[in-house]
């Protein structure tokens, strides 16, 4: 039976949440953590997506594709993200419209919109 | 109460079915659906509540089969995790000695208490994650800085900061390792003590 899932999207770290028999019940991740960090990231030669823990070990190694703090730019434009920005080592841009969006590197300059 | 004899029956007369429902007024028969409709929407809730209780119990069960099994393999976990940075002080202590000193009674014994504190922690499921000259794996290693070298190809571990260690076939605690990277791609290094 479907059940429904709460996430608390942290700024650092995130949780999971259902309802068992009438009592929250926190899912533990597939390390067994309670928590799972707020981090994702490519790997662009070979294409490989980390989540979590994974890909923060990673991210001395990819700092340009290891997306983290994410949080902060959500629904923001990138006027007023400029603290933000000296602050993170990936690459956040000003589109058209004035929104803040994420760019990968690589071959393929994509962009991502928190 | 009192039972009506048989000649008093056979002066009633029963209404039959369609007599008797034309005895009931419009809003008594409405009143009968209405609490037809209600008793009918009842029992589906209560189906509904079943099947979630059902279903509920049912995985409830298998995750508390699964954490059993689970709690068997790595009860000690937790508390290995604890003596590891005992077993890193050992090591640390061990690796800089001098050579006048590596023969003597004194550090011979204290070789003796590491290999048996090695060995007990071995003997529960322990084992030592190798990684030098291994490709970087996020799954094992925790990149803290990289080196640039030419001699290799990238994201090669070349060094070991920290020993990292699996209990059991799960990764108890990642290696932290430093890579290699070719000298061209060195653009990232900046960008990241800049942060």
């Amino acid at each position: 039976m479907a059940k429904v899932l709460g996430i608390d999207l942290g700024t650092t770290n995130s949780c999971m949440a259902i309802v068992e028999g009438g009592e929250p019940l926190v899912l533990e991740n597939s390390e067994g953590g309670r928590i799972t960090p707020s981090v994702v990231a490519t790997n662009l030669k070979t294409g490989e997506r980390y989540v979590g823990q994974m890909a923060k070990r990673q991210g001395v190694t990819n700092p340009d594709n290891t997306i983290y703090s994410i949080k902060r730019l959500i629904g923001r434009r990138y006027s007023e993200v400029a603290e933000e920005t000296k602050r993170v080592a990936y690459k956040i841009e000003e589109t058209a419209n004035k929104d803040a969006h994420v760019a990968m590197a690589g071959k393929r300059h994509q962009r991502y919109l928190p | 109460m009192a039972i009506p004899n048989q000649s008093e029956n056979e002066n009633i007369s029963v209404p039959d079915e369609v007599a008797f429902s034309e005895t009931l007024s419009d809003q008594n028969h409405q009143t009968l659906e209405e609490e037809l409709a209600k008793v009918r929407l009842e029992m589906d809730q209560f189906r509904s509540l079943l099947q979630r209780a059902h279903a509920d119990f049912s995985n409830y069960r298998r995750r508390i089969e699964d954490e059993h099994e689970d709690l068997i393999k790595r009860a000690n976990a937790s508390l290995i995790l604890q003596i590891l940075p005992v077993l890193d002080d050992f090591q640390r202590a061990l690796v800089d000695l001098p050579e006048d000193a590596s023969m003597s009674r004194w550090v011979q014994g204290v070789r003796l208490i590491q290999r048996s504190l090695q060995s007990l922690l071995e003997s529960s499921g322990l084992s030592k994650i190798e990684s030098i000259g291994r490709g970087f794996d996020p799954w094992e290693h925790e990149a803290v800085s990289f080196e640039e070298t030419d001699m290799l190809d990238d994201e090669i571990v070349t060094n070991v900061i920290r020993e990292g260690y699996s209990l059991n076939g799960k990764v108890l605690r990642p290696s932290q390792v430093i890579i290699s990277k070719s000298p061209t791609n060195g653009d990232n290094l900046s960008e990241v003590k800049e942060t």
